[in-house]
Formats: C-alpha cells, structure tokens, sequence
C-alpha cells in the first residue's frame, strides 16, 4: 500500500543549482550515446557521484549494457520506457523521466551529474529544458559526412556536439577536420567534439566539458537552453536559388 | 520562455475534466494501452477488439470508476466535517478494496506509475490544494482521479465519465499504432465502448462505501497484462 505521507513532489524539489546536474544525451539510433555515457562514467566516476537514466522504446537494453559495462553501480543505472513515443517522453510530457530523476537523486543523495540517455530517435528529437540543465547530441561518421552540414535543433544548438567514432572515419570515406568544420560553422561558434573512445585525448576533453558546465551549474550561472524544435533554415525559391530568407519556426 | 504562471485556481469543473480526459496531459499516460497491448501479443485477434473494449469497461474501468467515485465522495464529506483522520481511514480502505479487485500485480503497478505522474501534475497545478496533500506518494491513479475531482468539484457522474473514457480512448489510441485501420472506426469504438455502460454510471457515481466498487474482474486480461510485464519488444507498459 502507499504510504499516506504529506509530502508533495512539487514542495520537495530544491533549486536547480542545489540538485545533481541533469545532463541529456541525444541523437539518432546507432550514434553510440550509450557508449559515449560509459566513457563519461569511466572518465569521472572517481570523483564525481553519477547516476545514469536510460530511455528505451522496446526494451531495458541500453541499461543492461551500461550496467555490463561495469562502469558504475548497476543500481545507479535506471531505465524508463518509453513506449511508442520516445520523444515525448524527453521533450513534451517528461514525467517519467523527471520522476526517476528525482528517485535516483534521492536514493543515491547526493549526486553530482544525472546523465540522461534518449530512446535513440531522428535528428530533430532534443530535451526540453525542464528535464534537462545541458544536452549533447551525437553524430558519428557512419552517418555519412553531410550529417553536420544538414543541421537540425540538435546539431545546431545542443550545448555540446559530439561527432563520434572518429576512428571509423578511414573506413567509411569520411573527412573528420571537414565534417568538424562543418559542424562547427551550422552551429555558429558553439562547441564541437570530435570523440572516440579509443582517442584517450578526446575522452579527456569530454570530461573536461562536463566538469566545466558542471561547475557553472553549481554556480548558478547555467542557463539550461531549448536547441528548439527546428533549427533556423532557409527556402530556396525560384528567385533566389541560394535561399530566399533565413528563420525560424517558432 | 514564459514566466511562470503561478495559479490554476478559478477553472470551471467541466474545464479540469476536459483536461484530464485529454490524451496530451502531461502526466506520463502515453505508455499504457488500457490492457491492449498485452491482449494483442498474447494472440486476441484483430476481430475481438470491440468485445475486449467492451469487457474492459465494466469490468477494470468500472472498478477504477467506482474507486474514483467513492474517494471523491469521501473526500468532500471529510472537507466538510474537517475530520482529517476519517479521510485518511478512507483512503487506506479504498486502496485496498481497489487492489484487491485488481489482482494483477503489475496492473497495480502501472496504475500505481500513472497515478504519481498525475498526482505530480496536480500538485503542481494545485499547489495549496489541501485534498491532495493527503494522498500517499504514488496513489493508484483511481484515487488521484476522485481526489482532482473533489478539488475541482467535478461532479460524480462527470467523474465516472471520465474514468471509463480515458480507459477506452487509451485503448483506442493504442490500436491506432499497434494495428492502425480507419481512425475513425477506433473512435466509433470509444463512444460505443461508453455507451454501453452508460446505463451503471449513475449507480456507480453513487457508492460511497469502498466495499461496494465493482468486482467483476477479468482474470484473463489480467493475466495478459501479468504476462506482459515480463516481455520485451513492447510498446506500452500494460
């Protein structure tokens, strides 16, 4: 039975410098979001207090193979499900996900970073920012060395852009500076990774990303941002074949 | 970004019980199928639907319809007595008549899930609402439903309305993705799903004692759902 306790959810939520930093991790199927969050806990599970939160269309998979990873407590990785809808469930209705957000960080209190893992979508699926303080979205050069140029909310205003797998890239024809360059011009200056967990450099300089928007977190000085549900783009017409104007859809 | 808006207070009843009966609430309600999923990966058949609809809603959606009704009953009298303990007796009694008229553990689990999500939603909405203060951490949903009603001085039958069309509409919904037809065949199943208990609504709507919501359960569907919890490859939770 329910315990008739008297608290409410609402009244017990500490402000959002004072709780675990919710760090999202998006990006299309495939792209190695679980494997990137495995080198993060690899990378500072000494010293911080982590605790990871899979999001899973059809099953607890990603959770289990972080768990088998052996990177952090199994009882410190939760998977929800989803269902059919793995992008409301990060973006317009994100109760599961706050809710076990709020558990893991009650549980293991206190925590330092909440990692948050999206069921693996498309390129327009990205956290809102009332269940996450930061999100990185996730290429990788598989995905064809166009991706970048494409854009889409993720890849344009994520906080972070990993472009993942590098050391793929000889294999599959792709150009790592080009695509990086790419990226780093769709997204206006904002910061590009170039990862792969064999690249012990790269890895370093995820982590250090991660304590940096960590401590601006804790210093309250964090603004968590909406990439927004579409990235500005423009429509070429027959006037002008380079594109006629340049928005945004609100 | 808008600024917070800071109070929900003054929405006509008949507004909150649109927005409960609205399938973009968000409070988590995506990842059920009303018990259809479990039912179509057991092998029900296309065919059987309607009938399953049907079974469905006078047996778990009258329970949980009844559960609402007689929490919201019980709730209203509390306020008007301010007799707090009574009202937590209350709720301990109909829970527990509840679950014992939903025998499937992972049943209760979900409407468990779904009731924190809902309760969480309220409060949120209803800050100072002292009905939902009482409430447990994660009340089946039944509960958080006659409570919001009682906040919101929904009336009972509305209530039962409500409970029995979002069970049916969730269904629906999920048939819709798990094996789409025409629409708007999926929403001729709803309002016939509904009518067809129409006539126990105003019965229902009148219980004030947890021992008499409905018991008709439906073991099969529940074993379906049992069943289900422990699969992969699905798309609803129940």
């Amino acid at each position: 039975m329910p315990e008739t306790a008297t608290t409410s959810p609402a009244e017990a939520a500490p402000a959002a410098k004072d709780r675990a930093l919710r760090l999202g991790i998006a990006g299309p199927v495939g792209t190695g979001k679980s494997s990137l969050i495995a080198s993060v806990c690899r990378a500072l599970s000494e010293e911080l207090r982590l605790g990871v939160i899979t999001n899973d269309i059809y099953t607890d998979e990603d959770a289990r193979f972080l768990r088998s990873a052996g990177v952090l407590d199994p009882e410190r990785i939760r998977p929800i499900e989803t269902g059919a809808c793995p992008h409301t469930a990060i973006r317009d209705d994100v109760t599961a996900n706050l809710m076990a957000a709020e558990d893991i960080e009650r549980d293991f209190a206190p925590l330092d970073v909440v990692l948050i893992e999206s069921g693996g979508d498309n390129l327009t699926a990205t956290f809102s920012p009332a269940l996450v303080d930061a999100q990185i979205f996730v290429l990788d050069v598989a995905g064809g060395g166009d991706v970048a140029r494409k854009g889409g909310p993720g890849i344009g205003r994520a906080d972070l852009l990993v472009v993942n797998k590098t050391d793929l890239a000889p294999h599959v024809g792709v150009d790592v500076e080009q695509m990086v360059a790419d990226a780093t011009e769709a997204r206006e200056g904002r910061a590009v990774l170039a990862l792969s967990r064999t690249d012990e450099g790269s890895v370093s300089a995820l982590r250090q990303w991660v304590l940096t928007v960590l401590a601006a977190h804790r210093a309250g000085e964090h603004i968590p941002q909406d990439p927004g549900p579409m990235a500005p783009h423009f429509h070429a017409d027959e006037d002008h074949p380079d594109g006629g104007y340049v928005h945004s859809h609100a | 970004m808008l600024q917070s808006p800071t109070s929900a207070a003054g929405a006509a009843a008949q507004t909150v019980g649109l927005m409960l009966a609205d399938s973009r609430l968000p409070s988590g309600g995506h990842v059920s199928s009303s018990g259809l999923e479990p039912a179509l990966m057991a092998g029900m058949g296309r065919d059987q639907v309607e009938e399953y609809m049907l079974v469905r809603a006078r047996t778990a959606a009258l329970t949980d319809a009844g559960a609402a009704a007689v929490i919201r009953h019980g709730l209203l009298e509390a306020g008007q007595n301010e007799s707090g303990q009574s009202s937590a007796e209350l709720l301990t009694r109909t829970e527990r008549a509840w679950a014992a008229r939903t025998p499937s553990r992972a049943a209760r689990q979900i409407a468990s899930e779904l009731g924190r999500g809902l309760l969480r939603l309220a409060t949120s909405l209803w800050p100072d609402a002292a009905i939902l203060r009482q409430l447990g951490t994660a009340p089946s949903r039944p509960v958080v439903m006659g409570a919001v009603a009682a906040h919101a001085q929904l009336e009972a039958e509305e209530l039962v309305r409500l409970v029995v069309y979002d069970d049916a509409a969730a269904a629906a919904a999920a048939l819709l993705k798990l094996d789409p037809g025409d629409p708007a065949e999926a929403m001729i199943l709803v309002l016939q799903t509904c009518a067809s208990v129409e006539d126990r609504v105003a019965g229902v709507a009148a219980l004030t004692e947890p021992s008499d919501i409905p018991s008709s359960a439906a073991v099969q569907m529940e074993d379906w759902i049992e069943h289900h919890a422990h699969t992969t490859r699905r798309l609803f939770r129940a």
